[in-house]
């Protein structure tokens, strides 16, 4: 079979380059777009994630878990009344100002956990022992930091809110994306280093009991606690990440450029493929006067689109891979699981298929006089 | 209705074609009836705007008259629908136009392979019977050259067999000369007429060259839509 589609994309060099290049761009804007999107939703609420909690019980009205407000502890106590409750333990979060090896200040989190139980404590390690947090004033931070917080090494001391602290340990993998950076300790340093009082907490995480579940216990926790509200972990998690993606039009920023991309592929592609098959008209005609049906012709339009989609898309993973490569180097996430790849070829075909639709129309309306024109 | 001949291909009944309407109507064919038999090389001829196009579409299925009919084997191909008109053009046509229409990315082989896949032939054959056309118009040494490469004869001979594809009984051509030098356009004259009278094709062909006019088995002349008395 001689393809005539292939014949004419690659026939007119300059045409095909510029259809590629748009379709590139579209490919890599939509890639490099969607993967910061979806790091960015995924590191929203990565300490969420990370707990082995089924269930948070939090201030009442809480945006999200970077917001946290401090409550009574006695709480704690009446979560652990409840039946269906295999544990329960505090969880600490509080901002304070950490002195970088430069003298500025940078503005951190606190996250204390209990080093006994380690419900909450870091899950991926570089460096150092969580357990040691329950010494005097020590500390762990994320590899990811360095540039906000300064190289230090384990043994280190630096101050947060003007209070000696001392690095015991290097995380990863615990970096926020907009937010502050996350610095780990005990529940008790987290008192002692921010401004909320003694006998207070921020979050109370729940485990369920075997033979129970989550919903029936949170309801139960509902109905039993005042002046708190009690999410399940997936709840939580959701709830913030759609803080910081709707709320503040951060996610609709990212998704709006993905979408620009598609515009300018869709454009660049009609046009490109609308100029092809109008300047082939009377080619098209003769084929359809020698008896090809709209569909044979269609076929063609097609295939081309295909085609395109293919190589573009091909072009357009090669360039992201490396602009991927040059953002990690500057610390910036892409996450791209498998089906997103998948996605976006979808997209990208269907961005082709829809801007040959024009020409589809066009060749469905030759008119047969027009072969006979010379 | 009358009793007809088993060696007419193409026969017009009656047959008129209006475009547009009301006062901007335009009377391109009016009232021809004709009767053509295979194995005759036939010329139109006419002034220019005189029907002649529209009457090689009309007996070409690429028009539908406004009133009267149009048989091809006596079957009257005018009463079809629109959704069965390729067939009958892939079986039964072949076209052959003034400006060539070659697909300017498709080599002379390649531009037979593709019209013969189009008509139900493919892969090695279809390529085998795509060398045979050319060679039977003597393009063995153009198989693989464009249409940019090509002279103006050579590319009419291209769409020669191009409409030869298919082995079609019919074959239309609009001023297939038009473009070329008076040898070459002799030449493509010669090869139609000998595919009429060896072949046993029917050829029509519209010409304004009167030089050619002796290779004719049949000369018709259109005015102004009117089929006047032939000779
Ligand atoms: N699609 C159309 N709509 C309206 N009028 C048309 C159309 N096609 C042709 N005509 C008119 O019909 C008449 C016959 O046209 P046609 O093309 O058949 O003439 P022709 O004999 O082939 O002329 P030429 O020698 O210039 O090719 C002309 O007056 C032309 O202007
Ligand atoms: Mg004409």
């Amino acid at each position: 079979m001689v393809s005539i589609a292939r014949k004419n994309l690659f026939h007119d060099k300059i045409r095909f380059v510029v259809a590629q290049a748009g379709i590139t761009l579209a490919v890599v804007l939509i890639t490099i777009q969607i993967g910061v999107y979806l790091a960015f939703l995924a590191n929203t609420s990565v300490l969420i994630d990370h707990t082995e909690a089924d269930i948070w019980v939090t201030a009442r009205g809480l945006e999200n878990f970077d917001f946290g407000r401090p409550f009574s502890e006695k709480k704690l106590y009446e979560v652990r009344e409840v039946p269906g409750v295999l544990w329960a333990d505090k969880y600490m979060l509080a901002f304070g100002y950490w002195k970088t090896p430069t003298g500025s200040q940078e503005m951190v989190q606190m996250v204390g956990f209990n080093p006994e139980t380690l419900v909450g404590a870091p899950w991926d390690i570089v460096r150092g022992n969580p357990q040691d947090v329950k010494y005097f004033n020590s500390v762990f931070y994320d590899q990811a930091e360095t540039n906000r917080l300064g190289d230090l090494p384990i043994g280190a001391e630096t101050e947060i809110n003007n209070r000696r602290v001392r690095v015991v340990g290097i995380t990863r993998g615990a970096r926020s994306f907009i937010q502050s950076p996350y610095i780990f300790t005990s529940f008790k340093n987290v008192l002692n280093l921010s401004f909320i009082n003694k006998g207070n907490t921020v979050y109370v995480l729940a485990k369920v009991a075997p033979g129970y579940s989550v919903q029936e216990v949170k309801q139960r926790l509902a109905e039993n606690l005042k002046d708190v509200d009690v999410y399940t972990t997936d709840e939580f998690s959701k709830k913030t990440r759609r803080y910081w993606t709707v709320n503040t039009g951060m996610g609709t920023a990212l998704l709006a450029v993905a979408l620009l991309g598609l515009v300018i592929g869709t454009v660049i592609v009609g046009n490109t493929i609308y100029t092809a098959t109008t300047e082939h008209l009377k080619e098209f005609g003769t084929f359809k006067a020698m008896g090809a049906s709209n569909w044979n012709l269609y076929k063609i339009i097609i295939e081309q689109a295909l085609v395109n989609s293919v190589v573009g898309y091909g072009m357009g993973m090669f360039v992201s891979y490396w602009v991927i490569q040059a953002m990690r180097k500057g610390n910036l996430q892409v996450l791209l699981p498998w089906p997103v790849l998948v996605g976006v070829y979808v997209v990208t075909a269907l961005m082709c298929l829809g801007s040959s639709v024009l020409s589809i129309y066009k060749v469905t309306k030759i008119d047969p006089a027009l072969v006979f024109k010379s | 209705m009358a009793c007809h001949d088993a060696q007419t291909v193409v026969r017009l009944d009656r047959v008129s074609k209006t475009y547009g309407s009301g006062e901007s109507a335009v009377h391109a064919v009016q009232d021809v009836s004709l009767e053509l038999a295979p194995g005759r090389f036939y010329i139109l001829m006419g002034p220019s705007g005189s029907g002649k196009t529209t009457l090689l579409m009309l007996m070409g299925c690429l028009l539908k008259p406004t009133s009267g009919s149009v048989f091809l084997f006596n079957e009257e191909v005018s009463a079809l629908g629109e959704g069965k008109l390729p067939r009958v053009r892939r079986e039964k046509v072949g076209f052959i136009f003034q400006g060539f229409n070659l697909f300017p990315a498709l080599t002379a082989l390649e531009t037979i392979e593709a019209t013969l896949n189009l008509k139900g032939l493919r892969g090695e054959a279809a390529r085998e019977k795509a060398r045979e056309l050319l060679t039977h118009l003597r393009l063995e040494k153009r198989f693989h050259h464009l249409p940019e490469d090509l002279s103006g004869g050579e590319k009419q001979r291209v769409a020669v067999a191009r409409a030869l594809a298919g082995d079609p009984p019919i074959i239309l051509a609009d001023e297939p000369t038009g473009q070329l030098d008076s040898k070459s356009g002799r030449l493509i004259v010669e090869v139609l007429r000998d595919l009429a009278h060896n072949e046993g094709r029917l050829i029509f062909m519209v010409s304004h060259d009167t030089r050619i006019l002796g290779l004719a088995d049949r000369i018709l002349e259109i005015d102004d839509g009117r089929l006047k008395d032939q000779s």
